[in-house]
């Protein structure tokens, strides 16, 4: 059966890390290994090189430490063969949008709310608790749209305010 | 601290408090011609329900969930109830299976059989029959013999009693049946709806 390239990703509660699975279907017993390339919305490569993704290592591959802030990513994974099967695909990619360290921001902003109510009354304080979750949103529907330059202006505007946070919140 | 309502329902409460408040909000504007003291209320129910989500999908025992979602609940407030009846958890015209909890309906089961007949349920000489369906409402079980409906529970004549489980009632008569008898049993079961 024909091999088909694909891999999924996910990120859990650690905002610097996130998973990628590789699901491919079909088989290709001459595989010899896998790279991972992160292109970053200016084109540039996320770390300054792709990443080796040995076969050996199986089907999961977590990228620990390796989003020092939100980005979208533009991910390509390659399968190499040494006897690539005719009718297969030995490559894909996919636009993903990591608002980890945004969401996490806006939950510590929520459990200080939980905590003293009335600072909802600060002047800016829910007007830019409102702005860091329309960003959040924005990312995720852009990159639903396959727009990664709309979804990095989000994500940008969101670490704007969190860099800033002093004068917010 | 834990929540008194699971957290997953706490979300689902707020996904439809969420939009109760706006309504809320935009008759305030309509009929009072000014803006209500929680303006900002459905907005805010979003931002905390997406949160509480997105952690509880996460990481389901982290230590401050239970706070946060707590607080959620607090925001849902007066909306709860009104959500639960959009739910159909609450308000009139609803049933509720006791034993689950689970919102269901009711519905008959009727079986007939005469020993000896091919597909009959019971031989000549038995004296239990199994039926095997989900949910069966207590006391609701009642046998006819050739037409005639038998007591339950009585030692002078042809009887029977009942065992209800969650997936069967167990029907023991008194006296062996017979081949040509015809058995015709009635009871309700709940039927969950999904």
């Amino acid at each position: 059966m024909a091999f088909s390239a694909h891999f999924s990703v996910s990120q859990g509660s650690d905002s610097t890390s996130f998973t990628l699975t590789d699901d491919s279907t079909g088989s290709d017993v001459n595989l010899t290994t896998r790279t991972i390339s992160l292109f970053l919305a200016d084109g540039s490569l996320l770390g300054g090189a792709a990443i080796s993704w040995p076969i050996s290592d199986g089907s999961t591959k977590t990228l620990t430490g390796i989003l020092p802030r939100d980005y979208a990513i533009n991910i390509s994974v390659v399968w190499t063969s040494s006897s690539p099967i005719p009718g297969s695909t030995y490559a894909y990619a996919a636009l993903f949008g990591f608002t980890g360290n945004t969401n996490a921001f806006i939950y510590g902003l929520i459990q200080q709310i939980a905590a003293q109510q009335s600072i909802l009354n600060d002047t800016t304080f829910y007007e830019y608790l409102s702005k860091l979750q329309t960003e959040s949103d924005n990312c995720t529907q852009a990159v639903s749209y396959g727009d990664q330059a709309a979804a990095q202006a989000a994500l940008d505007r969101a670490y704007f305010i969190i860099q800033n946070s002093a004068n917010y919140f | 601290m834990a929540t008194s309502t699971p957290i997953a329902t706490i979300i689902t409460y707020a996904k439809i408090s969420q939009f109760l408040a706006a309504d809320d909000i935009a008759k305030t504007f309509l009929f009072k011609g000014g803006p209500p003291p929680l303006q900002k209320l459905s907005r805010l129910i979003y931002i905390v329900r997406k949160q509480v989500d997105l952690v509880y999908t996460n990481d389901p025992s982290d230590s401050t969930l239970d706070s946060t979602a707590n607080y959620l609940y607090w925001l849902c407030g007066r909306y709860i109830n009104q959500a639960k009846v959009i739910l159909g958890q609450g308000g009139t015209g609803v049933i509720v299976n006791p034993t689950s909890g689970a919102l269901s309906s009711l519905t008959g089961v009727f079986v007939q059989f005469r020993i000896g007949d091919v597909g009959s349920l019971m031989n000549a000489g038995d004296t239990v029959l199994t039926l095997t369906y989900d949910d069966p409402i207590s006391a609701t079980v009642s046998v006819d013999l050739d037409g005639v409906e038998l007591p339950q529970n009585d030692s002078l004549q042809i009887s029977y009693t009942v065992v209800y489980n969650s997936s069967s009632v167990v029907i023991t008569f008194n006296q062996a049946v017979a081949t040509s008898q015809q058995y015709q049993v009635r009871f309700l079961r709940f039927i969950p709806i999904t």
